[in-house]
């Protein structure tokens, strides 16, 4: 439990730091400010590339099992909405994205939000003026999979970070968001 | 696979494209990315700069005027904390900042963890694990003030921004954020 905390506090830019070191690489200050960020990526998508747009791949109710009950705070058994998102400019993917949200937590008018395809999550917090604050678990590196190969038509690594968003001192929604690690090292 | 979907809105960036149409400029990323970011921008100067400090310039507790009354939405005359600081990196001035706080709307703790200097009004909300909702109200470029051309040792216009932050759906926090036109630019 200590250590957890611990992890917690760590300041971000520590996080991104060991990151460097474990990985042997230095990353761009996008890629920092992408992976650190306490706001909406996707307002920063948009400073960098103009008017982006949303794709969504798959969303889905389903069941939580042990491990998604653990990202999101909820008994397995629960209902969860699952989405995975592409943010792309003029279809060159940027960043894809996955989120759990637990519908028992969700009003009404959220989940019907979720249920309308292409609406980012930001938006629909925003829409609301939900308040909430954000806490980035990890960042890390990930190895590809079929699906981002698809995605990205690339096979190298990805740079990646978790974080939950908190709202009523329980968890909305949990999201995952990834890109290739050469992706905005030159902007 | 082909993608589709949908634009999304953006209204900040609407606002700095009107400020950039007004004013006949284009702001670099950097400003754009300072002007759109919703969570503390130390976290972004830190990325860019190293980790940066704070410096208070002033904090003092004083009744509210029919300006801040208005921003914060409380009485004309209710007490507030105004904190001025300059967030720099080994002495060198970034980002000048004024909040005003209505301490009523303060828990003891946030309002203890107010009187410590070095202490951003984001670390605080963070620490405190404050859940709030930020709404970004005006991009500008204003003339600089005496205490802005003293500290940064210039005259030239300064870029600004004003948000506020509600929490339990009252306005916790008003903010304005300036630095020299010419930063940032790379």
């Amino acid at each position: 439990m200590t250590k957890d905390k611990n992890e917690a506090n760590k300041r971000l830019i520590e996080k991104m730091e060991d990151l460097e070191m474990a990985y042997g690489q230095k990353f761009s200050n996008t890629q920092k400010i992408l992976l650190t960020t306490d706001g909406s990526i996707t307002a920063i998508l948009d400073v960098l590339y103009g008017k982006i747009s949303l794709f969504t791949i798959d969303q889905h109710f389903g069941i939580a099992d042990e491990s998604h009950a653990k990202l999101v705070d909820v008994d397995a058994g629960d209902e969860i909405n699952f989405r995975e998102v592409l943010m792309h400019k003029n279809t060159k993917p940027l960043i894809y994205a996955v989120s759990h949200v637990p519908l028992g937590r969700c009003s009404d008018e959220i989940c019907a939000d979720l249920l309308r395809a292409d609406i980012p999550i930001g938006r629909i917090l925003k829409n609301y003026n939900i308040e909430s604050r954000r806490e980035v678990k990890n960042i890390f590196i990930e190895k590809s999979n079929a699906k981002l190969r698809e995605l990205f038509k690339t096979d190298e690594d990805f740079l990646a970070r978790d974080y939950v968003i908190i709202h009523d001192g329980e968890i909305l929604m949990w999201i995952k968001e990834m890109f290739p690690v050469s992706y905005f090292t030159e902007i | 696979m082909k993608f589709q979907g949908t634009i999304i809105k953006n209204e900040v960036r609407e606002k700095i494209n009107k400020l950039e149409e007004e004013y006949n400029t284009t702001f670099s990323t950097t400003q754009k990315l300072l002007l759109c970011e919703r969570g503390p921008i130390t976290t972004i100067l830190d990325v860019l700069y190293g980790e940066v400090s704070l410096f208070m310039l002033d904090q003092h507790i004083e009744k509210s005027n029919k300006k801040t009354s208005k921003v914060l939405n409380i009485n004309p005359g209710d007490e507030i904390d105004y904190r001025e600081v300059i967030v720099h990196k080994s002495g060198r001035p970034l980002v000048h900042t004024v909040s005003c706080i209505p301490t009523s709307r303060c828990s003891d703790e946030v309002l203890e963890d107010l009187m410590q200097e070095q202490l951003t009004t984001g670390k605080i909300i963070e620490k405190n694990d404050m859940e709030t909702y930020i709404r970004i109200n005006k991009i500008s470029i204003e003339k600089p003030t005496a205490t802005m051309e003293e500290l940064f040792k210039t005259n030239q216009h300064m870029l600004s921004r004003e948000y506020v932050m509600t929490h339990n759906k009252e306005v916790v926090i008003w903010t304005k954020e300036s630095c020299p036109f010419s930063y940032f630019k790379v």
